[in-house]
């Protein structure tokens, strides 16, 4: 599965794997839209099993990014390595996003 | 033909109901039985007054044809819309019979039709994809998911020789993008009137830009101002992270690190330049493009001439997820 979700009320964790493109993006856009609608607040995001993500996916994290610090939450990326993390020092998203160095 | 499905009727010259298929039955209501042998006038409304029947007639009798939206009455009494074409069809012996073939106008389909009258207007509000001056060549081709776009790009001259332009992609397609399209074109006209300079304009851009992409919403572009006195090509990157620039028949990528437009008041975008000499083009493009194109633009020979032509030869191998934009700038 490119995508899972675990549940912990307001806190969610997500972990991408794989390679991401449309139409897994516009689900996770769907279930995470879902969850904010829901309540929940705090996203934390593990992309250590992600290799590759499109523009289509970077804008679902955006998307919810922007959602969340509207309700006042927040998202926090995490292992994010490869062409993945050049991806987000290209778009000066690692500037915009809460990212967590593995420890 | 029985089971297309839009209505159809076929009628003698006397307007006579001879066949119609099971589409019919279904909008109208009336069943075959019920409708085969009885006048065409089984469905008239008393909408169209006189004027109209003798328009339509004297169409039918002069041009062989009528096409046009007409409304109906079904078998329980209610109106309805519907865009009717009627052709004759002469058979050998001298007789003629008319075919109609007609789809109820809905509500889900009117508002088809307005997208795709939307979709020429956004394309009308665009400057000419193809400018050539003693300076410049400038081509653009640009395609929808839908009718409409979320892309966008526009030129203009700021001064007698100096050029401003850009493309820029709202995220997302269709209709909600295209209000964002709208207001982001009169907005980047508005900031580079009022900026003393591209980075200043961009900046200020961004800002503004919150009010206009909100929720989860927000947006890529590539500015540029070109100086045919100097031949100074500037330009901001905001999320469209590279173009390319040919001279002297090598192509080169350039690559630049930017965020995007509205995700954040904070962000700065700064401003590059690059020196070009005549017979240069400068190719942008947005998204779509960058995600269906796997690092090999050699695949677009690069001329302004033959740009949309090449366009639609590319995309042609393609199935889209997105709007996609092409600009090339060639300097005579």
């Amino acid at each position: 599965m490119p995508v899972e979700i675990e549940n912990h009320g307001e806190h969610i964790m997500v972990q991408l794997n794989g390679q991401m493109y449309v139409p897994d993006a516009a689900m996770l856009r769907e279930r995470l839209m879902q969850l904010v609608e829901k309540g929940v607040r705090n996203v934390d995001v593990n992309m250590a099993r992600l290799d590759f993500i499109d523009s289509a996916g970077l804008g679902v994290l955006i998307g919810i990014h922007k959602r969340l610090i509207e309700h006042g939450g927040r998202m926090t990326l995490s292992g994010l390595r490869g062409s993945v993390k050049e991806l987000f020092a290209l778009t000066r998203l690692d500037k915009v996003f809460d990212i967590k160095e593995e420890s | 033909m029985e089971f297309a499905q839009d209505p159809m009727v076929l009628a003698n010259a006397e307007g006579i109901i001879l066949w119609v298929n099971q589409a019919f039955t279904k909008v109208t209501g009336y069943e075959r039985e019920a409708a085969v042998g009885k006048s065409t006038r089984l469905l008239k409304s008393g909408v169209q007054g006189q004027d109209f029947y003798e328009t339509f007639w004297n169409s039918l009798i002069l041009t062989g044809h009528w096409s046009g939206e007409i409304w109906n009455r079904r078998k329980d009494g209610s109106l309805y819309r519907e865009w009717l074409e009627i052709f004759p069809l002469d058979l050998p012996g001298g007789n003629r019979y008319f075919f109609t073939v007609f789809q109820e106008i809905t509500y889900e389909r009117e508002i088809l039709l307005d997208i795709q009258v939307a979709g020429k207007l956004q394309a009308s509000l665009a400057p000419d994809p193809l400018f050539v001056d003693k300076f410049v060549q400038i081509n653009a081709a640009q395609k929808g998911l839908y009718s409409v776009t979320g892309d966008l790009y526009d030129y203009f001259w700021l001064e007698d020789r100096v050029l401003f332009g850009y493309i820029a992609d709202v995220m997302g397609h269709g209709v909600s993008s295209a209000m964002q399209v709208g207001a982001m074109r009169v907005l980047i006209r508005e900031t580079i009137h009022q900026s003393a300079t591209l980075e200043q304009a961009i900046n200020r851009l961004n800002k503004s830009a919150g009010m206009y992409l909100a929720n989860d919403t927000f947006a890529a572009a590539l500015c540029f101002i070109m100086d045919f006195d100097t031949m100074k090509f500037r330009y901001v990157s905001a999320g469209i992270h590279s173009f390319y620039h040919q001279t002297a028949g090598q192509l080169h990528k350039i690559q630049v690190e930017s965020t995007y437009l509205g995700v954040s008041d904070s962000a700065e975008f700064s401003e590059h330049a690059l020196q070009l000499k005549s017979g240069d083009q400068v190719l942008l493009m947005t998204d779509g493009l960058y995600d269906l194109m796997p690092a090999s633009i050699e695949l677009i020979p690069l001329r302004a001439s033959n740009l949309r032509e090449e366009f639609e030869n590319f995309l042609g191998q393609f199935f889209l997820h997105d709007d996609v934009t092409m600009m090339i700038m060639e300097l005579n």
